[in-house]
């Protein structure tokens, strides 16, 4: 581009400074006077060559195209451009790997002395600082940035003209106002500075490069070519180990006394690296039907900051949860087939909220063991609904609660006084304590004779063996029994009405008795119909705890005045841990 | 129902010997019918016979027998007259027997049975359109009545005579009345029934020339059968009472001997739910002689005994309660207690004073 301005080289724009030859390019500016004709066509020629090489440069790095407008005198020949390339070649631009390990040493010490890095490119000059924030999550924050119109408002503003003025297509007169780039990035001469060279080789960005590195005096400029050097310090620090520990929230609670309590599991130490995986078991939380929150936290106890919040929609029982530390600051929670969306939701609720929503105690047990007693004999009509309401509690229970909960089902046919047949096995058929899957699978394959005594049934065997298993279960925690049915039990003892007694001698009073008083058994029961008279008492012993027509009983709710479910209102958001220590 | 004169005798000796079985609805009047076969034949005095004397009793006797023993269930109540005519016979014993002797060798008694419904001497009204009273029952709830036949509450069948069935009632030589305090205690019914039929009986008594009144009393013997002992609430009274031994059979079954049987039907009437049957009580001291009135505790079914079992267990004695189908069920053998005898000493007081 051929330079207007009276007084600069009319080859490479340089301000005329000397006489004879122009210092940047070569040019001629003054010659002797010379006798004879001049040639004016020769002039012109030597002038397009001389334009078209000092300008096939420039084009070279900022294009690599010959056939830029921006070169002046014609396209450039072979020759003349094969020299304009290796001309083009920055000298020993900084590798790669030299680039990194000066940005990694600026990074040892991150939270005494983060780097600062100024980088000179394309657009101009940044500032960026690598920041920890509360977390302990480091960033990099451009602190201040300029462009080159604003550095040099002589240069062009078009883009492309841009490119090819910083790439040497124009000798900058006056370098002046880089002078206060430092000053106008807020850049000072402390702390620790790495200065980088995008372009190198180009002649404005080197000179801006050598103004600050002259003012902050700091080492010498990384010179990578290619690369951005502050992206690069973005993959560092996104790299980095994690400064501080990582948590996922978890609660734990008490079995005898239901209290709560949010303990912090730690899934990052400080020092892990991103990509690290981190497997953790948990219990979803009794209830949980609207999902358990996942927290990753930063912090201590009271003074949590969320890192990653997810929704997700545990099974009951044990889950594998896992987490991956993308980044710092960031973790991604996976469980493959698990937790895909939209089982796992990101949650809407901030921290603070979900924390108050976490109860003091729970109303459901953590340990519960539940034995139901089904009559099964009776009219198909009843029996049915009996069934279908045990068997629907279970789905309930199956659906909402696994862990810590052990069910038992004992359905119970009539004692046989008629046909003379022994009963030698017994009259009280189903499963022991176990995983409600199970119990709810033996429900299905108990039988349902018609009854064979209408007078009563066997509750007092039921009752017997329903403390066998209570004892032998060895649990701490809660303990229920439901009673469903439509039949009170036999006597132990003949008494003024002509009801059989139990032939295998239990005596439900006692056997009631001991099931609530030595085993804090709470006792529920659900009767078929409105107890009548005498019966009624009965049923109030059987149920004393919770008393229920067959008709209008909510199981769910059943379940949760039972205590195997918690109300709605002290539901859990966390999901159940194993605190430290525990087997 | 009533044994009575009608069966034709044997060798044309017709030295007709009646005794009525009489009680309220729901006394049991069926099973002590179909239970005195059984009690004969377990009765450690074989020189007992029974036999029908027509198809009507004959099927009675094994149908009624079968359906204890082995059904383990009570026999229908009859929905109409049966006509049932029974053969009493006793070989004679050693040491003279108590019948006089008609043939060498054995003594026969002619009986003719008539088992008219309990409702017919009841005064009260018939249940219409032939509904079981215990039909919307719940047998899931117990009232403590079992045994009570609900087919007692049939009407009469209409070729019943209610005149002719009071009539052979009061040509009876001796009457067997059924007191049951179960139903006593629920329907309360006892007394009407003994108290509408005391007086017609007397009625006919009064008219009849071949009867004469003994005394200014009816000249009947009569046999008052507690009945239902193996009831809790009956079984229970007695051994409060202290009138029970453990000896009756070789099972050791419990039974209230004759010499405690009045003092226990009279505890009875002392009890605040049977207040009403206080009139019976009265209604048989006055209208018979003390010398012709005998009680009896008897149970048609017995105690329970269980197999392979050789004695009576007080913790397991139950025998009846309601079966599957919500009705009376007799859980295993059949001891009848007290049912033979009251008909034996009926038979004794009869041929002693006729000769």
């Amino acid at each position: 581009m051929p330079a207007d301005d009276e007084g600069s080289c009319p080859v490479c724009g340089a301000a005329e400074e000397t006489r004879g030859d122009c210092a940047v390019c070569g040019w001629p500016l003054t010659t002797d006077w010379l006798p004879g004709t001049g040639d004016p066509g020769e002039f012109r020629r030597r002038f397009a060559a001389a334009t078209r090489r000092f300008d096939a440069v420039p084009a070279a790095r900022a294009f690599g195209d010959r056939s830029t407008t921006f070169i002046r005198g014609g396209v450039p020949d072979d020759a003349e451009w094969s020299a304009a390339e290796r001309a083009a070649l920055p000298r020993a631009p900084t590798s790669e790997e030299t680039v990194r390990g000066r940005l990694t040493d600026a990074l040892r010490d991150l939270e005494t002395c983060p780097p600062t890095l100024v980088e000179v490119d394309a657009d101009g000059v940044t500032a960026s600082v690598v920041t920890l924030d509360r977390l302990g999550t480091p960033s990099v924050v451009r602190s201040a940035a300029a462009s080159w119109a604003t550095l040099l408002p002589e240069l062009s503003r078009d883009p492309a003209e841009l490119r090819f003025q910083l790439a040497g297509g124009l000798t900058v007169r006056d370098w002046t106002p880089l002078r206060r780039v430092p000053a106008d990035l807020g850049l000072r001469p402390s702390g620790q500075v790495v200065l980088a060279c995008a372009l190198p080789g180009w002649p404005v960005p080197e000179r801006a490069t050598a103004i600050v590195k002259e003012a902050l005096a700091c080492s010498e400029p990384l010179r990578p070519a290619g690369i951005s050097v502050t992206a690069l310090l973005a993959g560092l620090v996104a790299d980095l180990p994690l400064v501080r520990a990582y948590h996922l929230i978890g609660a734990v609670v008490d079995p005898p006394t239901g209290k709560v309590r949010l303990e912090p599991v730690e899934i990052f130490a400080p020092g892990t690296r991103p990509g690290h995986r981190a497997d953790l078991a948990v219990r979803r939380p009794p209830g949980a039907r609207d999902g358990t929150v996942l927290a990753a936290v930063v912090g201590s106890q009271g003074h949590w900051a969320p890192v990653e919040m997810r929704k997700a929609a545990l099974v009951p029982g044990v889950n594998q949860v896992s987490a991956v530390l993308d980044t710092p600051g960031r973790v991604r929670f996976v469980a493959p087939g698990l937790l895909p969306e939209p089982r796992s939701l990101p949650e809407p609720r901030s921290l603070p909220e979900l924390l108050a929503l976490v109860p003091d105690e729970l109303t459901a047990a953590a340990d519960v063991d539940l034995v139901c007693g089904v009559e099964l004999c009776g009219a198909p009509d009843v029996v049915a609904r009996r069934r279908a309401f045990v068997a629907e509690l279970l789905r309930v229970l199956a659906d909402e609660r696994d862990d810590g909960l052990r069910v038992a089902v004992l359905g119970y046919l009539d004692h046989r006084f008629f046909d003379r047949t022994p009963e030698k096995a017994g009259v009280v058929y189903g499963t022991e304590l176990g995983p409600v899957a199970r119990a709810a699978a033996r429900l299905h394959e108990l039988p349902s004779p018609r009854p064979f005594y209408p007078e009563r049934a066997p509750v007092e065997d039921m009752l017997s063996l329903a403390g066998r298993y209570f004892r032998r279960g060895g649990r701490i925690g809660g303990r229920a029994l439901l009673t469903v049915g439509g039949r009170v039990p036999h006597p132990v003892r003949i008494g003024q009405d002509p009801i059989m007694r139990c032939p295998r001698g239990h005596d439900w009073r006692s056997l009631l008795k001991r099931l609530r008083t030595d085993l804090d058994v709470g006792c529920f029961a659900v009767t078929d119909q409105p107890p009548r008279r005498s019966s009624g008492v009965v049923w109030q012993r059987l149920g004393s705890a919770g008393l229920y027509e067959l008709a209008t009983a909510d199981p769910r709710q059943v379940a949760v005045d039972m205590g195997v479910l918690p109300r709605e209102d002290d539901s859990l958001p966390f999901p159940l841990i194993t605190p430290k220590g525990a087997s | 129902m009533t044994f009575n004169g009608r069966g034709k005798p044997r060798d044309g000796q017709s030295p007709t010997r009646r005794i009525g079985l009489w009680g309220p609805s729901g006394s049991g009047k069926t099973a002590f019918l179909a239970a005195l076969n059984i009690a004969i034949r377990q009765h450690a005095d074989a020189q007992w016979l029974i036999a029908g004397m027509n198809d009507d009793a004959t099927r009675f006797l094994i149908e009624g027998t079968e359906q204890l023993e082995t059904d383990h269930v009570f026999p229908d109540a009859t929905k109409e007259t049966q006509r049932l005519s029974v053969l009493l016979i006793q070989d004679a014993p050693q040491d003279g027997g108590v019948f006089r002797k008609r043939s060498p060798g054995r003594w026969e008694f002619h009986l003719d049975l008539i088992d008219p419904p309990g409702e017919m001497l009841n005064a009260r009204p018939s249940v219409p359109d032939g509904g079981s009273a215990n039909a919307d029952k719940d047998p899931f709830e117990t009232d403590g009545t079992y045994g009570s036949d609900p087919l007692d509450e049939e009407p009469l069948a209409e070729d019943q005579d209610p005149d002719e069935l009071i009539n052979s009632l009061a040509a009876c030589d001796g009457l067997i009345f059924l007191f049951d305090p179960i139903t006593e205690r629920s329907e309360g019914n006892a007394y009407s029934n003994f108290q509408g039929t005391l007086l017609r009986i007397t009625e006919q008594v009064a008219r009849s020339r071949e009867r004469r009144m003994a005394g200014g009393k009816l000249p009947q013997y009569v046999a008052v059968c507690v009945t239902k002992l193996d009831n809790p609430r009956i079984f229970r009274t007695a051994r409060a009472g202290g009138l029970l031994t453990y000896d009756y059979g070789e099972h050791n079954f419990p039974w209230v001997p004759d010499k405690w049987a009045t003092e226990f039907f009279d505890l009875l009437c002392g009890t605040p739910q049977l207040r009403r049957a206080a009139g019976v009580r009265g209604g048989i001291r006055a209208s018979f002689r003390a010398e012709r009135v005998k009680y009896f505790a008897t149970t048609s079914v017995g105690f329970h005994l269980a197999p392979r079992s050789l004695r009576f267990n007080e913790s397991d004695y139950l025998n009846v309660s309601t079966g599957p189908s919500g009705r009376a069920m007799i859980r295993g053998d059949v001891h009848p207690i007290n049912v033979f005898e009251p008909v034996r000493w009926l038979c004794q007081q009869i041929m002693t004073e006729r000769g």
